[in-house]
């Protein structure tokens, strides 16, 4: 008998609404309609607020059908993993055919009225964003590469370009800039993460970067991909989108994002020389340098987009060198 | 052949909130692509010719 057999169990109980929000994964939600917020605002064109909305609500629709169709598809590693196995699939509170219906339905009435509220390229880019998470990332980069989450994150990445073309049904070089900050932050964010939840991802399976090249190979990676990462971050008060507040986000956070990544390669984070039992995000004394990156990491990329959004609301103009 | 065990109460209220909700969220559907409708139409609809 496998562990895969707890997943298509009978449902332990039947399934209460928050099962089904659970399944649109919420917190991840926030972050895609933050950032696509922040595109759609950061277009400086006009849209009428219904349509605005309506950008905004299809965005979020469409990241809980893609959270949905991970749950469906990654539930035999979910049950086995401590981090993911009170997921309403794996605890059979929701049936895996029903994740995968309501991740369909949702897919589709996402980008189809995302098409005919608004236009074909950001539903094209939509439609584009949740089957590169659904079946690029979630069915084959996850359990094949230790560069799943570098390639992946291009579906967390494009959130913000689909709100610039909600907004102007086209892509400038600006919408990619906000895009290749969040791919650069993904990696020594979600790596961070990964150092002291090593040993779930390698009982399951998954080659994340820590379970295949080791913990200091991926603390070195982490500064490699800070050092790409801080200047991209700070090229938006370059390039005529970010003002003031923004540059001195950037440049003070970014500076601080530095420190807390080189503290993590000095540090033994991820090393196995402690083998006391603990909970998931229990901080083990190496893994704490890790722990830190990894919490101040969601700060950085959330002031950065919140100093631009804030800089357009209060009507501050882009810097011009 | 395959015996399906009766439905409990609880299951069957389950179910019945759910179709529900699946309702809801179906005229909530119906009354955004009326409004997204009339947004993008704009003002004067009735003035417009027909063809």
């Amino acid at each position: 008998m496998t562990d895969t057999v707890a997943v298509t169990a009978t449902p332990s109980a039947p399934a209460r609404w928050q099962d089904y929000v659970a399944l649109l994964k919420p917190r991840v939600m926030s972050l895609v309609v933050f950032t696509g917020l922040t595109g759609l605002v950061c277009a400086r064109t006009p849209i009428h607020p219904v349509l605005a909305v309506m950008a905004i609500l299809c965005i979020a629709v469409g990241a809980g059908a893609s959270g949905a169709l991970n749950m469906w598809y990654d539930s035999d590693i979910d049950a086995r993993m401590r981090r993911t196995r009170g997921r309403p699939v794996p605890m059979g509170r929701v049936q895996g055919a029903d994740a995968l219906a309501m991740g369909i339905v949702l897919s589709l009435l996402s980008v189809g009225m995302m098409w005919l509220a608004i236009n074909p390229l950001a539903a094209a880019l939509l439609a584009f964003t949740i089957v590169f998470y659904a079946v690029v990332y979630t069915m084959w980069l996850k359990r094949s590469t230790p560069q799943n989450i570098v390639i992946g994150g291009l579906a967390g990445a494009l959130p913000p370009v689909i709100g610039w073309a909600s907004a102007t049904g086209s892509t400038p070089l600006n919408a990619w800039l906000l895009c290749a900050i969040i791919f650069l932050w993904t990696p020594p964010h979600f790596w961070a993460l990964s150092l002291y939840t090593a040993e779930d991802y390698a009982a399951v399976g998954v080659p994340m970067m820590p379970v295949v090249k080791g913990a200091k190979s991926t603390r070195l990676q982490i500064l490699l991909y800070s050092l790409a990462l801080i200047p991209v971050a700070v090229a938006p008060a370059f390039t005529g989108l970010g003002g003031p507040i923004y540059l001195a986000i950037s440049g003070l956070g970014g500076l601080m994002f530095l420190l807390l990544a080189v503290r993590l390669v000095l540090s033994k984070a991820g090393d196995r020389t402690d083998e006391r039992e603990g909970r998931l995000y229990d901080v083990r004394l190496g893994a704490k340098a890790a722990r830190n990156l990894f919490a101040f990491s969601i700060l950085y990329l959330f002031l950065l987009f919140a100093g631009l959004l804030a800089e357009r609301l209060m009507g501050l103009e882009a810097l011009r060198w | 052949m395959t015996f399906n065990p009766p439905e409990s109460p609880e299951a069957t209220k389950a179910r019945r909130r759910r179709s529900i909700a699946i309702a809801l969220a179906l005229g909530v559907f119906v009354i955004l692509v009326f409004v997204v409708t009339l947004v993008r139409m704009g003002g004067h609809v009735a003035d417009a010719p027909p063809f």
